[in-house]
């Protein structure tokens, strides 16, 4: 008996040129580009303080420029190029989240960096940069979302589930295995939950305005 | 899991890994989504979605011209510089003035047609200063008179 061979699929990285034909064919498909958007979007949300004020355009942006300086190479045989700007945007928001989190900084009395003016006026420089750390807004705005976006399953014991494994750290597949459920099942749960997310933002942002 | 896990009293570090864990996974969901079925969505949601679409082209189109930009200017200073270097290395006179009156001579010599262009008393090539010598033949060479042998003589 022989074994199986593996399926190897050669990677094919696309030219600068061929990505750039590849983003440029997206102008025109208003259905992608809105795709691309809306993963943006809550890819920032997902990292919260660490865009460090970096929005959802941004990101976007960041991937397009990383892919035709060639930093990201597409793979053009194994996903098309919104898969591929997905793919970079993960990646990129997931760098931002992990380097604010491990930034390191080093430690100085606030006297060792103050400065006079000519003026004699006693100035601090720390004053001129806002904290890393979420200010009392910040925490309130976040644990009003969580709770918002619990309070609206409390009966919907199906989305409840998934909301309760992602917070344990569980990936689709994991939970999908953990609860039994099928791909299209989990699927629809997360619309569910995708769906109130957005128009607890949109609540938000009305209330802002 | 635990069915009670919602009720235990979470920290402002737990809230934030909260919403951080499900905003990623709703990102997920949206990659996993298509495109049709996202736009179908939001639109009967009453989101702008031709608006957002629109945006979102213009964000993809600058990143591309700025690229593209970028890659003219950089060819743009590459050429440059090396229009530059070529410049020097063909045109520089030589800097010692032993050299240059050697020059200056051997262009007389080969190009006596020259001659006709300087001034009956610069012919007299042994009376010239090492400064006459060298603005002569800086004239000679913002005239082109000296392009063939210069080069000549840097290929040596």
């Amino acid at each position: 008996m022989t074994d199986k061979l593996p399926l190897h699929i050669p990677a094919a990285t696309a030219t600068v040129a061929e990505a750039t034909a590849a983003i440029e064919a997206l102008y025109s498909d208003k259905l992608k580009l809105h795709k691309l958007h809306q993963y943006a979007k809550f890819r920032i949300e997902g990292i919260g303080r660490a865009a460090e004020g970096s929005d959802a355009e941004d990101l976007l942006s960041e991937a397009v420029t990383r892919t035709l300086e060639g930093d990201r190479k597409w793979n053009k045989t194994a996903v098309d190029m919104v898969g591929h700007l997905i793919g970079v945007m993960k990646s990129l928001s997931s760098h931002m989240a992990e380097s604010v989190g491990t930034r390191k900084v080093s430690t100085y009395l606030e006297s060792e960096v103050t400065q006079v003016t000519d003026e004699g006026e006693v100035v601090s420089p720390l004053e001129q940069y806002p904290s890393s750390r979420p200010g009392p807004d910040r925490i309130l705005e976040v644990h009003q979302r969580v709770e918002l976006i619990e309070q609206a399953f409390k009966e919907d014991k199906e989305v409840s589930q998934v909301i309760e494994a992602v917070r344990e750290g569980f990936s689709g597949p994991e939970i999908q295995e953990l609860l039994g459920i099928s791909k299209t099942e989990y699927e629809t749960r997360m619309k569910r939950l995708r769906r109130k997310a957005k128009s607890i933002d949109e609540g938000r942002s009305a209330v802002r305005a | 899991m635990k069915g009670e896990a919602l009720s235990v009293p979470r920290t402002p570090e737990d809230y934030e890994r909260d919403r951080s864990l499900l905003m990623n996974a709703i990102a997920e969901s949206v990659a996993e989504t298509s495109a049709e079925v996202l736009w179908t969505e939001c639109r009967e949601e009453g989101a702008d979605v031709e608006a957002i679409a629109s945006r979102t082209k213009i964000v993809l189109a600058e990143a591309v011209k700025r690229h593209k930009q970028q890659k003219l200017r950089q060819a743009r200073a590459e050429y440059e510089t090396h229009a530059s270097s070529t410049w020097k290395r063909v045109f520089s006179l030589p800097q010692s003035i032993l050299k240059q009156r050697e020059l200056l001579a051997s262009v007389f010599t080969m190009k006596p047609e020259l001659q006709g262009l300087v001034t009956a008393a610069a012919r007299d090539f042994q009376a010239l200063t090492d400064n006459d010598v060298e603005l002569i033949l800086k004239q000679l060479q913002e005239l082109g008179a000296l392009d063939d042998m210069l080069r000549e003589d840097n290929r040596r």
